[in-house]
């Protein structure tokens, strides 16, 4: 049984690179220099290819 | 008045600095056929060398007017811009980057170690004449390395024949010609830029901070902008990990020879050094788990420069 959309997991991982993206910022505004692996985290969720999207 | 002349003088150098940006790409797809080796490993060793020609100048009269921790700082800052905002700049001009799997697998763990090694040896709070030696030796034999490991097969329909010894001069010279108009239209943009930012009252440290820093990584810039549109963004690629290669252990070895560098905040250097490292292993994770760069990574990569030349201004 499903019980989360494909639409759902995609918003998902968006919003969730996207808010990873901002906190691994913040962190380098301390300056706190593992900030960017957060960064990267982020934009790799964040663009991630979904079978949503083909 | 002088306002026009200094506009028309910027416009003109801007200019000649896109144009030379351009025949630069096609001299070394030229050279890179005749001397049989990938672009990318052209553009790491040749423009990476031609476009670290600042910092290299800055880092031996820094070093012979007894002041290197001066060069230290340049190489830093333009480490960082050179990973973030130069290829962004490029990953955003191209829309895509893409670069061979299995290019990046047998460089990722080398370029990593190559890169982390001057932090390892500033960690006690100097760079001795022997640390000097050593990241020297290290970038020569990553070199040599880069040259023979990336000897590419001539095409089989034999279009490499075209390219003759002949042509292969015409082309080095004409790489001289425009890495030199290149350099010199860049120097022109930040002298007049200098000039009409002071004209409207805009702070010295500002000035210093964006103009110059912005300006010692244009040729840079250009190049990458250049060769990611006309479709050759390894040639990218190779140009700002060169750069950062040439500067971290070639640049830095010859200073360190020259004249011991002395830190008193080693920390400070040391994480500059460690973010060049964690962001050149970064972008390659990325390249060897998705195949390709795309334009968010770019505006990302873009973000993360605006955020150190704020961080650098402000704290």
């Amino acid at each position: 049984m499903k019980i989360f959309s494909h639409r759902f997991i995609f918003l998902f991982k968006k919003f969730l690179g996207l808010s990873i993206i901002i906190l691994g910022f913040i962190a380098m505004l301390i300056p706190f220099v593992p900030g960017i692996l957060l960064v990267f985290a982020g934009l790799y969720l964040f663009q991630k290819r979904d079978a949503f999207l083909s | 008045m002088a306002t026009v002349i200094e506009i028309t003088i910027l416009g003109a150098a801007l200019y000649i600095l896109i144009r030379a940006g351009g025949a630069l790409v096609r001299t070394m797809t030229a050279m890179a056929r005749f001397l049989r080796i990938s672009e990318y490993a052209l553009s790491f060793i040749l423009m990476a060398l031609a476009t670290s020609l600042p910092e290299l100048f800055i880092g031996i009269s820094s070093a012979a007017r007894n002041a290197p921790l001066l060069s230290l700082g340049n190489i830093i800052g333009s480490n960082v811009l050179n990973v973030t905002l130069v290829l962004g700049a490029g990953v955003i001009a191209a829309g895509s980057l893409t670069i061979g799997k299995d290019a990046v697998r047998g460089e990722m763990g080398k370029m990593f170690a190559l890169t982390f090694v001057p932090a390892i040896l500033l960690f006690d709070g100097e760079l001795s004449r022997g640390d000097g030696a050593l990241l020297l030796l290290l970038f020569v034999a990553y070199l040599v390395h880069l040259f023979y490991s990336n000897r590419v097969s001539p095409p089989v329909d034999g279009s490499a024949g075209e390219f003759g010894i002949g042509e292969f001069m015409r082309s080095f010279l004409f790489f001289f010609v425009n890495i030199f108009l290149v350099i010199g239209s860049s120097w022109f943009i930040v002298y007049e830029a200098e000039r009409l930012a002071a004209g409207f009252g805009v702070p010295l440290f500002f000035i210093g901070l964006f103009v110059i820093s912005f300006g010692t990584t244009l040729p840079e810039l250009v190049f990458n902008i250049r060769s990611s549109m006309s479709g050759y963004g390894e040639m990218s690629l190779g140009n700002s990990l060169g750069s950062v290669i040439f500067n971290i252990s070639g640049i830095l070895g010859i200073v360190a020879i020259i004249q011991p560098v002395h830190v008193d905040d080693p920390l400070r250097a040391v994480s500059g050094l460690v973010i060049t490292s964690i962001l050149i292993f970064l972008i390659q994770l990325v390249l060897l788990l998705k195949g390709d760069i795309s334009r968010g990574y770019g505006i990302g990569l873009i973000a993360i420069s605006l955020l150190f030349l704020g961080i650098e201004a402000f704290l």
